[in-house]
């Protein structure tokens, strides 16, 4: 909202307003280690990205972590991934399973860092729909997409939503598109994709909508803060879910996926 | 036996009062007859004795029983002298007239010539719309509050900015009352004016320490602003007409000499502008804002009068049909002034004041908005008592009852369940009681008790008990107006003076301020949308400890005055957010809240000529203001956002003559504490900025310069103009609005900062026009 706000000030005053690039010296900061780990529910490879902090400006060229063990367990056992030796370990056809427990944790030169969360069950997409609408400040004319679900009344849900028309992606980091249960638990929703803008007739549509636990999406809401920060929130790192101030987080994602398209 | 005692204590009290009169009554403007504010009442034989009118133009002397000569006068008006044998009370209703040779030289106070160094008071900044007048400002306006802000201590919040910062507090730190009634958002258009149009303002004093008892409720500073009452001899327009506003006052009698009016109005037409703009958006566009200030006074008899002050404005921006945004103020006060007797001044005031903000995005079919507001009732009570040339006192007590609205969202689109978080209640009470004493003829001192209490109420819902990790540990249910929570606290007021010499002297003052509602600013700028919350079972009170000390000096029979002060603030119960807070309709942001302590410390230096042909000041101030929360910076004292270290401001002011006034000012300060990134790393292959501390660094210095020719063309008795002509921030420089981050153009794949400011060189033409 506050993203708004400014913006609408800022256009305002472009007529009269100037940019330009100025040097920044980076603060001084221990190096922090990053993990990325995505889990996906049913039988998936598991792929973990172990690296330190760089610069931030200037040469950013990520540093890996290569000589790190990485172990992913749950109640069947512990499995140790495979090093690529570039940062990159893998755990080749696992099977994820919801409701079940898991636990991840990365070693590496005397540091251990855990994460753990519960896979969560799968929420499908009940339908997707389209209505058209003519040009607005909002988009061009064309066809605005809609997601249809029902949402689970018993549990608390949180969701990220991909949208893909025709080859063209939405919903990556930079334009997260998050909605979590609160105003609407128990509801049918009907999320309209706004954000994405107007798609055209016969455009193939396809949405993934992905259901995560509490930790992560409160991790997505961070990032999300995080590089679309505008003049708002004092810059914090996004909280993940591992411990000893590991950047990065476990993400445990169960996805449905439905294509559809758009007839006129 | 009885008939001796009674004999006895009549004989004493006899003794004590017989030889004792007062003399009192009004101080007014012959031409206006607005209420002259500390105006002076000397007595000839007696050099070392006198009265200063307050607020409402009231002056009361107590001397013993003789021949006097009273001389009422007041900085740039023509003294009256009155032979008067004071044999009884007497009372006498003044008018003094503007010295004809005043415009010879250009005064830049309206007190009394050696006040800085003779008065008590100390830590304060005094204006009167006459003052600013020749101070170029943005884009022509004449405005209070960035006037203040080129005095030492005060800083402005910032380019684009909204808020200032006294001694290193913040913003919400400041108590901003236009007639006693609070004012929340004093800024229109994110800060690049104040709501304060000062055609319609008669007086502005700005405690940044030595606050009297009679004020509370903030830590940092009270700016007391008084509103014009209106011509009680004939009726008159005012205004002007410049390039972003325009303004026009009506004023005049009610009934002659017994009351008047007043009515301000003031409006934008920025969106004028946006018209041209090549860019469809734009076109469709509004943005502006407008004021109304509106009073009556009327005077029932000599030992009565009442007021009726109010305030509306609005800021207006919207896109289209699509997105509407608009905020402001509205406030009412009405006050009925009666004296007891001729030492025993009360005032009585019953108070509105309201603060809201709406935003409403999308059209009528799919739409959502939102709107949040704070609302004040408010009785106060003040009682001046003057009991003798050596002592006045003050007492009374201060009541409002609050009622927060945190928000409502309303939606149409379907599926949507609207959210109506619900109203949070309290109240804030003080009483208090001071005396300014003139112990001897070189040493005066104000000494002063308040307290305060807070009730936070509860609304027929439960409140939660949140722990330091801000996770409920427990809840209870409260019942409308039900107490959940009290506070209360003493506030020890202290300020003395000792005159050295004739021309200089020491002051020190010492308070102590409880703030028991806060303003949560979940950005590294203060905006429109920012929230006020009360103390809570989860938020302790803000308390404040200030002392000050300090040297004033006057050189060549007051043509110059010269002050260095220096103060020491110690913060308790500051507020701050946790990482990813989130703020927006949050039912539960006190659990989104962590708390600290700060200090802020600083030494102001200041130079001011006053009189000849050129005027002007020169302010430097030193200061820190750190903050310590165990969550934020490893526990470590870091930088508030305001920790402004140099500040410097210059203003020169040079009268040519009758017709030319030029006027150029020059400000710097210490860029604004900032937190830049320690490192990057990447997520899902888009780099990312990591952060380990808090406002280690530094925005860009601050520094512009602005100047200002005015040219009073026409001067007669019915008919006063002039034009001015003005640039804000001549040599162009690029003050930092926002830094953000960027890919750089030349490789892509790294990232570079890029800085937004805001306002190059801006000429702007007013014309000003006085019937």
């Amino acid at each position: 909202m506050k993203k708004i706000i400014f913006a609408i000030s800022i256009l305002a005053l472009s007529t009269v307003s100037c940019r330009k690039i100025i040097d920044i010296e980076q603060e001084d900061g221990d190096k922090r280690t990053v993990i990325e780990a995505t889990l996906l529910e049913g039988t998936n490879s598991f792929d973990v990205k172990v690296s330190e902090t760089t610069n931030f400006f200037g040469d950013n060229t990520p540093v890996p972590i290569t000589n790190a063990t990485v172990v992913l367990s749950d109640s069947s056992g512990n499995y140790t991934l495979a090093s690529f030796g570039d940062g990159n370990y893998q755990l080749v056809g696992f099977n994820a399973v919801s409701g079940r427990e898991y636990t991840l944790t990365v070693t590496e030169n005397g540091n251990s860092f855990v994460a753990k969360g519960v896979m969560p069950a799968v929420v499908p997409i009940d339908t997707i729909s389209y209505e058209f609408v003519e040009a607005s400040t909002f988009s061009d004319s064309g066809y605005i997409t809609q997601i249809e679900f029902n949402d689970p009344g018993a549990t608390e849900n949180y969701y990220r939503i991909e949208v893909d028309v025709q080859g063209i992606n939405y919903g990556d980091i930079f334009n997260l598109i998050l909605l979590n249960d609160g105003f609407l638990n128990g509801n049918r929703i009907e999320f309209p994709l706004f954000a994405i803008g107007a798609a055209q007739a016969f455009d193939n549509v396809t949405m993934k909508l992905t259901s995560c636990d509490k930790a992560t999406f409160t991790y997505l809401e961070g990032v999300d803060a995080l590089i679309n920060a505008g003049n708002g929130a004092p810059p914090a790192n996004p909280t993940g879910n591992f411990n000893n101030d590991a950047l990065g987080n476990f993400n445990l994602y169960a996805s449905d996926t439905k294509s559809i398209t758009i007839i006129p | 036996m009885k008939k001796l005692l009674i004999l006895l204590c009549l004989s004493l009290s006899f003794a004590s009062n017989s030889q004792q009169f007062t003399v009192s009554g009004t101080l007014k403007d012959a031409a206006n007859g607005e209420d002259l504010i500390g105006a002076t009442v000397k007595v000839k034989e007696l050099p070392t004795v006198g009265a200063v009118s307050n607020v409402y133009g009231f002056f009361s002397l107590t001397l013993k029983k003789g021949n006097y000569t009273l001389v009422f006068t007041s900085l740039g008006y023509e003294p009256i002298e009155k032979k008067i044998a004071l044999t009884a009370n007497q009372r006498f209703d003044i008018e003094l007239s503007e010295q004809s040779t005043k415009l010879k030289e250009f005064e830049v106070t309206g007190e009394i010539e050696d006040a800085n160094v003779s008065s008590t008071e100390m830590s304060i900044e005094k204006l009167d719309p006459k003052s600013i007048e020749a101070i170029p400002v943005l884009l022509g306006e004449k405005d209070i509050v960035k006037t203040f802000t080129l005095m030492p201590g005060i800083k402005s919040g910032g380019e684009g900015n909204g808020g200032f910062f006294v001694r290193g507090g913040g913003v919400d730190q400041n108590l901003i009352l236009l007639d006693e009634a609070v004012v929340y958002n004093a800024s229109h258009l994110l800060g690049f004016f104040s709501v304060f149009n000062s055609d319609a303002i008669k007086d502005v004093s700005l405690y940044k320490g030595g606050m009297p008892a009679e004020y509370g409720g903030r830590g940092s500073s009270v700016m007391d602003i008084t509103m014009k009452d209106g011509n009680s001899k004939k009726f008159g327009a005012s205004g002007g007409l410049g390039v972003i506003s325009s303004r026009l006052t009506l004023e005049g009698p009610i009934v002659k000499d017994k009351g008047s009016f007043v009515i301000s109005g003031r409006r934008s037409y920025a969106d004028l502008f946006l018209k041209l703009s090549p860019d469809a958006d734009l076109r469709d566009s509004k943005l502006y804002f407008y004021d109304l200030n509106l009073k009556a006074n009327y005077k029932i008899n000599d030992k009565n009068r009442v007021y009726l002050s109010g305030y509306f404005g609005r800021d207006v921006l919207g896109v289209g049909e699509t997105f509407g945004f608009n905020w402001g103020n509205a406030t009412g006060t009405l006050r009925w002034n009666h004296l007891f007797s001729d030492k025993l001044f009360s005032n009585t005031s019953l108070i509105l004041s309201n603060y809201d903000y709406e935003f409403r995005i999308g059209s009528d079919e799919e739409s959502f908005g939102f709107k949040a507001s704070i609302l004040d009732y408010n009785v106060k009570q003040d009682f001046s008592y003057f009991l003798n040339e050596k002592n006045t006192i003050k007492f009374g007590l201060n009541m409002i009852y609050h009622t927060f609205d945190p928000g409502e969202l309303f939606s149409s689109i379907s599926g949507f369940n609207p959210i109506n978080l619900n109203d949070r209640l309290a109240t804030e009470n003080a009483v208090y009681i001071q005396n300014e004493q003139k112990v001897s003829e070189l040493f005066s001192i104000q000494y002063g008790l308040r307290y305060s209490f807070f009730n936070y109420l509860g609304n027929n819902d439960s409140i939660f008990d949140y722990n330091e990790a801000g996770t409920p540990t427990g809840s209870q249910f409260y019942n409308r107006h039900e107490t959940a929570k009290f506070y209360g606290g003493f506030e020890p007021r202290l300020a003395a003076k000792y005159m050295l010499n004739e021309v200089s002297s020491i002051k020190a003052s010492y308070n102590r301020n409880y703030q028991y509602i806060h303003l949560l600013s979940n950005a590294t700028a203060s905006s429109p949308t920012d929230s006020w919350v009360p103390s809570s079972n989860n938020v302790k009170p803000q308390i404040i400890d200030q002392v000050a000390l300090g040297y004033f000096r006057n050189f060549k029979k007051n043509a110059y005055e010269f002050s260095v002060e220096g103060y020491f603030k110690n913060l308790q119960n500051q507020i701050d957010y946790r990482n990813g807070a989130d703020l927006f309709l949050n039912a539960e942001v006190e659990r989104e809240l962590t708390f600290g302590s700060g200090i802020a410390y600083g030494a102001e230096f200041y130079l001011k000529k006053r009189k000849g042909k050129f005027t002007g000041w020169l302010s430097y101030t030193y200061s820190r203001s750190l903050r310590k929360f165990d969550l934020i910076n490893n526990g470590e004292y870091y930088p508030a956002r305001q920790d402004l270290i140099h500040d410097i401001s210059a203003v020169g002011i040079y009268k040519f003559n009758e017709k030319w006034t030029a006027s150029a000012s020059w400000v710097y300060t210490t860029g604004l504490a900032v937190t830049y990134p320690s490192g990057g790393y990447q997520i899902e292959g888009v780099n990312v900025p990591y952060y380990s501390g808090r406002n280690q660094s530094r925005f860009p210095d601050y520094h512009r310069m602005d100047v200002g020719v005015t040219w009073y063309n026409k001067k007669t008795d019915k008919f006063e103009s002039n034009w001015n002509f003005s640039i804000y921030n001549v040599y162009g420089r690029e003050n930092t609005f926002s830094i953000n981050f960027i890919e750089d153009e030349n490789n892509p794949g790294q990232t570079v900062a890029e800085q937004t400011a805001l306002f190059k060189i801006i000429p702007s033409v007013t014309y000003n026009f006085k019937f």
